[in-house]
């Protein structure tokens, strides 16, 4: 028995319904508010695909599987060039972008009811396809800049703040300090301070210190905000 | 490095190519776009170290607000690369890191 149904990547509450729209037989339903995540109706879907080539978000994937056999096929969105060719050896990517396998290019359809966006179907193994996000053809002459060993494990810390380079771990000993009144902690850290006047950072700040200290940004105080709004020169204030 | 077809716009038209200066030396760039993105097809990605981890430093938000792409435009200190369009003739400076 063959069985078709499609996987959805979608987790968050934005307002975003084109494939509800597109489904000829309502088989998947976003409904009211607009924001909600997408139910899908398996029973109702004939795996035409139409939703995985509308999603925005490239975040729906179609498989289909047969009893019995080892191996399943991935219909999934594909944005780049150059377009893989049929029969293709493709390595497989997760949701993570990790290669988890490899698999063999079945179908490549492009048309102009899909604007553009590719959709390319897989054929992978049953134990991997189910975590098949995109794919990967690799050219002969790829030189790929090797990750160096553990390059990914050792990251700790991060500028919260790029303008005067204020470390995250340098907010949280602050914040441990007492200092959370967003006000102060702007002069003592200097996050917000800088040439991009907070844009970049007061929203990362403002997050952290809710995630220490549990309090609502409200709760929080706002550092006051000072004319000009970017940064002018001089001359343009006076002639 | 530039793309000259998209998979979902097609095609793309590039205006008429300029000449501008990257410390003096001449360069191609298409007029109207970032200086930002003729700098980079020249080759230029930092444009300056911090003053505190002494890290590069180049376009980063690419909307006019991080302040990470200023370079000196036609004897203009403190412009913003990623929001101003290239013209006929542009002198920029950048400091060779």
């Amino acid at each position: 028995m063959k069985r078709k149904y499609i996987l959805i990547d979608c987790f968050q509450d934005i307002p975003c319904n084109p494939c509800e729209e597109i489904c000829p037989h309502k088989a998947i339903e976003v409904g009211s508010p607009i924001t909600r995540t997408p139910r899908y109706y398996e029973e109702r879907c004939d795996g035409c695909a139409k939703c995985v080539a509308v999603c925005p978000g490239l975040c729906i994937y179609l498989v289909e599987e047969e009893e019995g056999s080892d191996k399943m096929t991935i219909t999934l969105p594909y944005e780049f060039l150059p377009l893989p060719r049929k029969g293709e050896l493709a390595s497989v990517l997760d949701y993570n972008g990790r290669e988890v396998g490899q698999g063999i290019v079945k179908r490549v359809k492009n048309t102009k009811s899909e604007n553009g966006t590719a959709l390319i179907s897989v054929e992978v193994s049953r134990a991997i396809g189910l975590a098949a996000r995109n794919i990967l053809i690799r050219k002969t002459d790829d030189s790929e800049p090797e990750l160096v060993e553990g390059e990914r494990e050792s990251f700790t810390d991060f500028q919260i703040c790029r303008c005067e380079e204020v470390l995250l771990s340098e907010l949280r000993t602050l914040a441990k300090m007492g200092i959370v009144f967003a006000p102060n902690l702007r002069r003592f850290s200097r996050v917000g301070l800088g040439l991009c006047q907070g844009k970049a950072c007061s929203e990362l700040m403002f997050s952290e210190l809710s995630n220490i200290t549990g309090m609502t940004v409200g709760e929080l105080g706002h550092p006051k905000a000072r004319p000009p709004v970017r940064p002018i020169k001089l001359r343009e204030l006076f002639g | 490095m530039y793309i000259y077809e998209h998979p979902i716009l097609g095609k793309i038209n590039k205006s008429p190519k300029v000449t501008i200066y990257i410390n003096g030396r001449p360069h191609e760039g298409y007029l109207g776009e970032p200086v930002a993105s003729a700098l980079w097809a020249a080759g230029v990605r930092a444009y300056k170290l911090t003053k505190r981890f002494h890290e590069p430093r180049g376009p980063f938000c690419f909307i006019g607000r991080c302040t990470d792409c200023e370079v000196e435009i036609d004897g203009i200190p403190r412009v913003k690369a990623c929001v101003t369009p290239v013209k006929e003739g542009m002198s920029i400076r950048v400091p060779d890191l």
